[in-house]
Parts: structure tokens; sequence; C-alpha cells
């Protein structure tokens, strides 16, 4: 059987086969019914709320505008569980010391890593589904027509990948440390930080901006933003959910874009494939051969500071 | 000819800060042999289970070669101080991701006689999760030989178990041996090392003392006791080379061999000496380490 298989079938097995799967399954779907009730219920009342007859177009509007308020909801609670989750999947091995016994077996550190992400991304898949599925049966349950299949799927990619990105981001925090204290730590410090430097770097990037063309406006300034602020903005997942109202195709004035829908769907792919990368970087150090770079050097830089302490 | 040798190995732990200079392994060198158990004692903190791990790749080495010179060279058998396993799946599914990771053909048959020869047999599909500590250094013994290898290597794999867990493991590895698998394991149980190994190596502050036989010599010294002092016996034992005599004339100690013991004791009962006790004295693990560490033989 392929190696990478034989990774992913006991990934699999050990992630169903762990009851707080389920639960945690349990607890993605009661939240999904709950955003998609809020959702329901806050589009009812901005269509009674309108005394004039509605148009077609505007109860269309009203629709995708709670599509993507439903998913602003989700991705606020599931990327913090993603995080987690994808946080603790090497950790525990690593705490045990499974990994470096599974490594005893001359298996490729690649697909170990790859194993996890394949897995990780079905789950991520699962919860967005779910999501999905929530959505749409409880709009029917409040006997609201919903959007067709094709614009609920199509909604449902940005999610996808920003919850691919937070994924691929705890994986790699998960091979910063074998102290499951630590990495959830390191998760949340770097998921407070990222939602609070990203605002400040869209303000920076604006005033940037206004410095040299005086005559931008909030709404337009995004085409003049230079290249490092898009990468310093884009380098935090959140970002990328200026795709959703995109691919919505919202009319939403106060909604300001970086990119165009193709320009997101890349950086986001860059994103993921970058964290994917970084953190096999860091989970190729595990079980090398011989000692480290920095073993090298200490050891180098311990022996003279012996022999000079000797001397003295 | 050596399956396993070992020469030149240094690891330390320790940063800038400590100069790299905690020494975990010296400059180690050492060889077993095809189908040798050898047994590595020495005492905590001497650098054994680094020993085990930097041989095994779960711990890096700092300098050193690890050879082995014969059979499987990909994959040792290890077996970990603490067995670690997949704890929420089967003991049949854990062993079926090894299997195939060791790339066997027959996975599922090849596992299922593992367990059962090991016996787990009724209890296969239990999680890992729900067994005894000696269940699980059964699985993990059943884990470390499935892919055949020609060498075992294992961590303290008598710490903890009950008697009859002992009875078992030493069943085991005699099964083990008659497969003329090769195998180096660390304990504190000298009494088990007395049983199972052929050889002992005595390790300390990362250094290889020495290595020593245990296997039985050719000629042994026999103590003979009698029931009642006799001064005729010391004259019929005149054949063989005859070592220390207690004050009271009632024991004696012969050098011969095995083979030549009916005939000593036909030797004292043809001059009406009343044989109560026949021993064969060997040097035990416990001698041995005595005369390494506490009697400063090092």
């Amino acid at each position: 059987m392929n190696e990478l298989m034989v990774h992913v079938r006991k990934d699999l097995r050990t992630q169903f086969s762990d009851s707080v799967f389920l639960l945690l399954v349990t607890a993605l779907v009661m939240i999904s019914v709950l955003m998609a009730f809020q959702s329901s219920i806050s589009y009812l009342g901005s269509i009674h709320n309108q005394q004039f007859v509605v148009a077609d177009l505007s109860v269309d509007m009203a629709r995708r505008q709670s599509l993507s308020d439903f998913w602003g909801g989700i991705l606020s609670i599931f990327t913090i569980v993603i995080l987690l989750v994808s946080s603790f999947s090497l950790t525990g091995e690593k705490e045990t010391g499974m990994t470096r016994f599974v490594l005893t077996y001359r298996t490729s550190k690649f697909m170990i890593y790859l194993s996890r992400f394949i897995v990780l991304s079905l789950f991520v898949l699962l919860s967005c589904l779910i999501s999905l599925l929530t959505f749409f049966i409880v709009f029917s349950i409040m006997d609201v027509s919903v959007l067709g299949v094709e614009v609920l799927l199509a909604s449902m990619v940005f999610p996808l990948l920003i919850l691919l990105a937070f994924g691929a981001f705890g994986l790699l925090v998960s091979t910063l440390s074998s102290k499951k204290s630590a990495v959830i730590s390191i998760a949340l410090i770097a998921f407070v930080l990222g939602s609070i430097i990203v605002p400040s770097l869209q303000t920076a990037a604006y005033e940037d901006v206004y410095r040299h063309h005086p005559g931008v406006t909030s709404s337009n300034y995004t085409q003049y933003v230079s290249f490092e602020y898009i990468v310093g903005i884009f380098s935090y997942p959140m970002s990328l959910r200026e795709g959703i109202s995109q691919t919505l195709q919202l009319d939403n004035s106060m909604q300001v874009h970086f990119l165009s829908v193709e320009g997101d769907l890349i950086a986001g792919g860059i994103l993921v494939l970058a964290l994917f990368f970084l953190g096999f970087a860091m989970f190729n150090r595990e079980r090398m051969e011989g000692p480290s770079a920095m073993k090298k050097l200490s050891l180098k830089v311990g022996a003279k500071l012996a022999g000079r302490r000797k001397k003295k | 000819m050596p399956t396993l040798r070992v020469s030149g190995l240094h690891k330390t732990y320790g940063s800038i800060m400590t100069a790299g200079n905690v020494k975990a392994l010296d400059d180690v060198a050492f060889e077993v042999n095809k189908g040798e158990i050898c047994g590595l004692v020495g005492p905590n903190g001497a650098g054994k289970s680094t020993l085990i791990k930097v041989i095994m790749g779960v711990e890096t080495r700092d300098a050193g070669r690890i050879e082995i010179t014969e059979g499987n060279v990909g994959i040792i058998g290890y077996v970990p101080e603490k067995p670690i396993f997949f704890e929420d799946i089967s003991a049949y599914n854990n062993l079926v991701f090894f299997a195939r990771l060791a790339g066997l053909s027959d996975v599922d048959g090849a596992c299922k006689r593992s367990l059962k020869e090991f016996g787990l047999g009724g209890r296969e599909n239990d999680y890992v999760s729900s067994y005894s500590k000696g269940m699980r250094q059964r699985l993990a013994m059943a884990r470390a030989v499935l892919h055949g290898p020609s060498i075992l290597i294992m961590d303290e794999p008598f710490s903890g178990l009950d008697p009859s867990m002992m009875i078992e493991l030493r069943a085991i590895f005699k099964r083990l041996k008659e497969k003329e698998i090769t195998m180096l394991l660390s304990s504190h149980e000298l009494n088990e090392i007395d049983q199972v190994c052929s050889s002992i190596l005595f390790i300390d502050r990362g250094r290889i003392l020495r290595k020593e036989s245990l296997e039985e010599e050719d000629i042994l010294s026999v103590q003979i006791v009698l029931a009642a002092p006799n001064v005729d016996v010391e004259r019929s034992l005149g054949p063989w080379r005859i070592g220390p005599i207690s004050k009271d004339m009632r024991s004696f100690v012969v050098l011969a061999r095995r083979e030549e013991i009916p005939d000593i004791v036909f030797a004292v009962t043809s001059v009406k000496g009343r044989v109560e006790e026949v021993k064969v004295l060997q040097r035990k693990a416990e001698d041995r380490y005595a005369d390494v560490f506490l009697k400063g033989g090092a």
C-alpha cells in the first residue's frame, strides 16, 4: 500500500475513534444551527421592515447578505476551533514520543506531515459542509426561499480557504513544541496578534496611500496600496474574508477590496502552501541522524568558552 | 561476525550556556554478535536509555558510527521503556499500521499470528487504552518482532512487571533466542539478566566499562555439601582440582566439567560421604555488578 495512504488511513482511524471528535462535530452543528437561525431572523427582519413592495433584486441581495453574515459568524468561531484542533494534531504524539517512534520505521516525514494536513483538510471540508447544510435546512424550515446551490457552494470557497489557512498555521504551531500548554499559548497569541495587527496595517496602508495620492477616498485607496502592505495584510487568513462578499457579488460600498476574486484565491492558495511548507520545515527537524546546525554551533561555542575558562 | 557494531559514539546535552559539555555518551564502542542477548547494565543516569535512543535514531548523536552488518538493515525491532501506542484504536489496528509501514505483504496474517503468539489473540479488537501493563509490554514485543528483525533493542523490558509477567517474558525471550535474534536490552533486574542474557555490558557516565560473557564456562566450581563431616572425602576427590574446603570439613569446592558431576558424587559416596547438596557456583550478574561498581573494579 502507498505510504501516504498508510498514514492517512491510520490518521482517519485515530481521528474518528476519538470521542472528542464526535463532541466537536456536535458542537459545530449546534453553532451552525444558531448562526443560521440568527441569519434567517435578521433576513426576515430586513424584508419586513421595508414598507413598500420589495423588488426581486433587493430580496436576492438581502439573501446574499444574510449568507455572507452567516459565514462571518461561522468563521469567527470555527477559526478558533480549527486552530486549536490543528495545534494538537502533532503535539499529542510528540508529547508521548510516538512521532519519533514512527520515524524509526524509516518512513518519510513528508508523508506523515502531508497525511495530517489531508485529514485536517477533510475535517475543515466537513465543517463547512455541515454549516452550509445547516444553513439550507434552517432557511427551508423558516419557509424562506434559499439561494441556488451553485451560489451556496461558491460562497463556501473562501471560508474553506480561510479555515484551511488556519489549519495549516495550527499544524505549523503543533511542530514547535511537544507541550500542549505551550502550543495553545502560541496559537492563541498569534491569533490575537493577527486580529490586532492586520486592521492597523490596513489603516497604515490607507495613510501611506493618502500621503502619495491626496485625492483618494477610503473606498478606492486599495488600488494604490503597495505590494509590501498587501503581503502583510494577506499573511493573516481573515483578510481573505473580502473574497466572500466578492463571490456573492454584494453591492456594499463600505467593503473595501484589496484584490480581485482571482487575486484573493491566489493569495489564499499561496498562504496555505507557505504555511504548509514552513510547518514541514519545522517538522523536518525531528529525528536527525547527526547534530543540527544549532547543536554544532552550540558545541563549537561551548568548547571555546570551556577553553577560555580553563585558561583563566 | 558482529551483527551490531557501535564505534566512537558521542552525545552531549546542554547549550552554549552549559558549554555543551554534559556528556551523555563518551566514545562508546561495542559489538553484539548474531544470536547474542546482551544486557546493558549500569546505575541510574549511566547513559543506558540514551545509548538505546541514539542507536534507534530517536535521539541524535554528535559523532560515531552504528553499523548493522546482518539481516534487515532497515528496521531494528525496538521496545521503548514506556511502550507507546495509538491508544484509541485496537491492538490489531496498531499492528496493521506498523506492518504496513514495514512493507509486509501479508499484513492481516502477520498481525494475527503475532498477536496470537504473544497471547493477545482474544483481545485483538480491544482499544490499547484498555490494556494492562503486562499486555502492553507483550503488544510492544509483538510489534517489535512483527517484521522479522535481526536485531531487537529493548529499554527496561522488565520494569514494573509482576512475577508472572516476568516468567511470561522470559519464555518469550527464549522463543526469540531460538530464532537467533540478536538482542540488546537494558535493565536493572540483574536476576533477569542472569536468566536471559548471554553477555553483559557495563556502562557508567556514558562510557562502556567492560563486556563480560555470562555463558557457562567449561570448568565449573562445584560445591559439595555433606550432611556430616568426613575426612576421607578430600582424598576421594584426588582426580580433580580442589578449591576451598570449609574448616568443619563439610563443604568442598571442586573444579570440574559439568559432565563430571555424577563421578564426583559417586567418588564422595564411595568413601561413605553423605551428600546433602551439590551446587554449581557461578558468578552471577549481581556479583559482577558489585565488582564493577561497588568494589571499584572498573
